[in-house]
């Protein structure tokens, strides 16, 4: 059963990248949009524990795009739903659920350990919090955001600026006060940022370090611009 | 007053972002955020359809003009 499930992968990754990815570990920090579509993602490729990081409950509005919310997660905890979801699709991937929302008190206790961290978060505070304990931590971080038909995505090394450089304006609300989310878009830039994280936990291909890939899906626009 | 950049540029009624940018030089590098609410006073443009502009200028350089965002 593990060497069938895995076997639709093997011609993307060798066995040993396949064998490779189940000795990692990625920290998911948000559960919602970006997040659970991410947190499938990395389990059904295999790798080997993910720990879901959301202090929030599901509520209605979330059902229009996240993939962890359904009529019978409303009100559950979404680290939680991750955990139990996976048990489901993929029981070979530890999940560990942690139901806080990262802080600067708990934030390097959580992340330590890990080989890859995901920004799944929604707001700019946290945001930068976790660029400063990754950098500290020495841990590559996949930045993702969306608004409306707009995505983007950037590959944060330690030591990296990124973030700081890409929003400039941290007082203003974000567009997506204005557009709200659909349901393809978040999907859509949680496969570019595991993608991502592929090529950083395996070493392979090219990833947009100092590169932010901007996706523009109202008029198919995608490009790639140096920061 | 204007301010794209953190950078604060004279602005007239009838000037478009694209000559505030044009206005601003071209020394500037690739990207330039505007806050939405600028963007939809220079030119009454609305968030459907003008999120993202591309502008080149004369040297040829592109500027990209993009809003923030960052919901997950």
């Amino acid at each position: 059963m593990s060497e069938e499930r895995y076997l639709r992968n093997m011609t993307l990754l060798s066995p040993e990248e396949n064998d490779r990815l189940k000795t990692l570990r990625v920290c998911v920090i948000g559960c919602g949009g970006l997040g659970g579509y991410n947190i499938e993602m990395l389990g059904r490729l295999g790798v080997g524990q993910i720990t879901a990081v959301d202090g929030d409950l599901f509520e209605p509005t979330n059902l229009n795009r996240q993939l962890l919310a359904d009529e019978t997660t409303l009100g559950h905890s979404k680290a939680l739903a991750a955990q139990e979801r996976m048990q489901k699709v993929n029981p070979l991937v530890r999940v560990i659920a942690v139901t806080e929302q990262l802080t600067a008190a708990n934030g390097r206790s959580i992340l330590q350990g890990h080989d890859l961290i995901i920004d799944a978060l929604d707001n700019l505070q946290t945001r930068f919090l976790l660029q400063d304990l990754a950098r500290e931590l020495a841990i590559p971080l996949i930045h993702g955001a969306v608004a409306g038909w707009y995505g983007k995505v950037t590959t944060i090394f330690p030591g990296d600026d990124t973030l700081t450089r890409l929003y400039r304006h941290k007082d203003h609300p974000g567009l997506e006060q204005n557009l709200g989310t659909p349901s393809f878009t978040p999907a859509m830039v949680a496969a570019i940022q595991v993608s991502e994280a592929v090529k950083v936990l395996l070493n392979k291909g090219k990833p947009l370090r100092h590169q932010l890939l901007y996706i523009d899906l109202h008029t198919n626009l995608w490009q790639i611009i140096d920061c | 007053m204007i301010i794209v950049n953190d950078h604060p540029m004279e602005w007239h009624p009838g000037m478009t972002l694209a000559d505030a940018i044009r206005a601003y030089g071209s020394k500037y590098d690739s990207l330039i955020y505007v806050n939405p609410d600028l963007m939809s006073i220079i030119g009454n443009r609305n968030y459907t359809d003008q999120e993202v502009e591309s502008v080149v200028l004369e040297d040829g350089t592109r500027i990209i003009l993009m809003y923030e965002f960052w919901g997950g």
